[in-house]
């Protein structure tokens, strides 16, 4: 059992390591796309990835966050080179991710099912829409104040 | 009643007070400075803002018969001649002086526009030097920029402005012609690692370009790739290890760990969070951010043969920027290969001068950065460089 957990996990990364390998800061792959198709590329696929995996709540942010690394890399190659232009996008990430990821925890806490996932990866496009075009302060901050209201909400519901 | 301090009390004082009026003086310094630094123009600071003096050190001396050309109420400007496959110069003068975003547009025969130009004004700069590279298919520049007395326009049309002059001469004519049958060539997968010593034999510029080009390889960010790989494999161990010991403490300590309720299983949570984001801090420490300029030098343009001989590789380092350039760079008909991830770019000196003709594979961005001209593009950028054409 312990063989197959590792291998399942190796197996996870494996595709996010290849899409790594596929771009580099010299691909010129910024000229079309910006960090915030790292974040959607990402995001959807640590969301299916939460799936197979069976994945939910706190064990599904988990695995979201184990994906970061990936994450900054992909937003390095596609446009975000400065620390504080990296920092400030992972930030507005975080906190947009983290607020999508309540969100749903909110709304259908027992649903689970590809669906779900196609509905995630909407709201994903929507968000990464928004990071590379909204300005960085207006996404950290509306995500971060989206996420206090949804935890607020969810607290508010808990018995 | 005291009436004064005891002449040891005294002496203990003095030293005291030394100090304190040293450093009462060092605040008044420092204070001055403060009020001094906050007098000083924007550019002498160290901002991003071009100032006057550095537009016009860098700049070479104007080219013969400029026009002048009037923009919106209090802006003005001359430049040119404005030719294609050139980097043309246009200075231009604000009554009020500039402040911010100073660009240079260049709008094409299809209706699309380029931008051929940027820099950041200082604090009330007065003159502003633009350089910028034309091509063929540019119809005409605009002018955008902020002034404190409001945003500032201006556009002229190149093509009106050609036909006023009397339109290109023969010379001229025939100079154009050989540019347009310089086509950069396409970026090919390149070999892995570059020749140390390139050898040629083609007969065209064109198969001679594609050759060289194999050899404009940038590098593999191989050691961020590792870190990733390494990270995956650590989060694969962690996870059967983890899995292992909740195997041996049973189904109840398990549901409890997933919870975060145990303080296991809150630094279990903190403990991928460290090394996520340490992980992230490396991949991108190790991820090359480095301009890059690749060149070859064909050894017989100058002599209209069969572009034959043997190029050795050089390379030159600089802040920001890697040249890798085979053969003597400055000279005859020259491919080059410009890279520019992130904010970076590459001195305009290195690549190409007033006097050279230049067909780029796209309008290359012109910035002004740490007082000189410098390359920049968001996809990598092909061009031929025909030095010293005048």
């Amino acid at each position: 059992m312990e063989a197959t957990r590792f291998a399942k996990r190796l197996l996870f990364f494996l595709p996010l390591l290849g899409a790594a390998a596929a771009i580099n800061p010299y691909s010129g792959a910024s000229a079309w796309l910006g960090p915030g198709a790292a974040f959607f590329a990402v995001a959807t696929y640590a969301r299916l990835g939460a799936l197979a995996l069976g994945r939910r709540g706190r064990d599904e942010a988990l695995l979201a966050l184990e994906c970061l690394p990936f994450l900054a890399y992909g937003a390095a190659c596609l446009g975000a080179a400065e620390p504080a232009g990296l920092a400030l996008f992972l930030l507005s990430s975080l906190a947009l991710w983290a607020f999508l990821l309540s969100l749903e925890d909110l709304l259908a806490p027992k649903a689970i099912g590809f669906s779900l996932v196609l509905a995630d990866a909407a709201a994903f496009a929507l968000a990464a829409a928004a990071l590379d075009r909204l300005p960085p302060a207006a996404t950290v901050g509306g995500g971060a104040a989206c996420l206090a209201l949804s935890r607020y909400a969810a607290a508010r519901r808990r018995p | 009643m005291r009436t004064g301090a005891s002449p040891a009390a005294a002496r203990l004082a003095a030293p005291r007070m030394a100090a304190s009026r040293l450093a009462a003086f060092l605040l008044a310094a420092l204070a001055l400075a403060a009020l001094a630094g906050a007098q000083e123009p924007a550019n002498a600071r160290g901002s991003s803002a071009p100032p006057q003096g550095a537009f016009q050190a860098a700049a070479a001396a104007p080219r013969a018969a400029p026009i002048a050309i009037q923009g919106s109420p209090g802006l003005r400007a001359s430049g040119g001649p404005f030719l294609p496959y050139r980097f043309s110069r246009i200075a231009a003068e604000a009554e009020a002086g500039f402040l911010g975003p100073f660009r240079v547009f260049g709008l094409g025969w299809d209706g699309g526009e380029r931008l051929l130009f940027e820099a950041q004004a200082g604090a009330y700069s007065g003159v502003v030097e633009a350089v910028f590279h034309l091509d063929e298919e540019t119809r005409a520049l605009r002018v955008e920029a902020d002034s404190p007395a409001g945003p500032l326009r201006l556009e002229l049309d190149l093509a009106a402005e050609e036909r006023r002059t009397g339109g290109a001469d023969q010379g001229e004519r025939s100079r154009r012609e050989r540019m347009r049958a310089l086509l950069p060539p396409p970026a090919l997968t390149p070999r892995s690692v570059p020749l140390e010593r390139l050898t040629l034999s083609e007969a065209t510029a064109d198969e001679a370009g594609r050759a060289a080009a194999a050899n404009f390889s940038p590098p593999r960010p191989v050691a961020a790739l590792a870190l990733l790989a390494a990270f995956a494999l650590l989060a694969a161990f962690a996870e059967a290890g983890a899995f292992r010991r909740r195997a041996a403490r049973g189904e109840a300590a398990r549901v409890e760990a997933a919870r975060g309720g145990t303080a296991r299983g809150k630094a279990g949570i903190g403990l991928v969070c460290a090394a996520s984001l340490a992980a992230a801090l490396g991949a991108y420490a190790l991820l090359p951010r480095r301009a890059l300029l690749f060149s070859a030098a064909l050894p017989a343009a100058a002599r209209g043969s069969a572009y034959s001989g043997s190029l050795e590789l050089s390379r030159e380092s600089g802040r920001g920027f890697q040249a890798l350039r085979y053969g003597d760079p400055g000279r005859g008909l020259e491919l080059v290969r410009i890279v520019t991830p992130g904010w970076s770019s590459v001195p305009l000196s290195l690549v190409a001068s007033d006097k050279d003709d230049c067909r780029f594979s796209e309008p290359p961005l012109v910035v002004f950065r740490e007082g000189a001209y410098a390359l920049r593009s968001g996809s990598p950028l092909s061009g031929w460089v025909l030095h010293g054409s005048d």
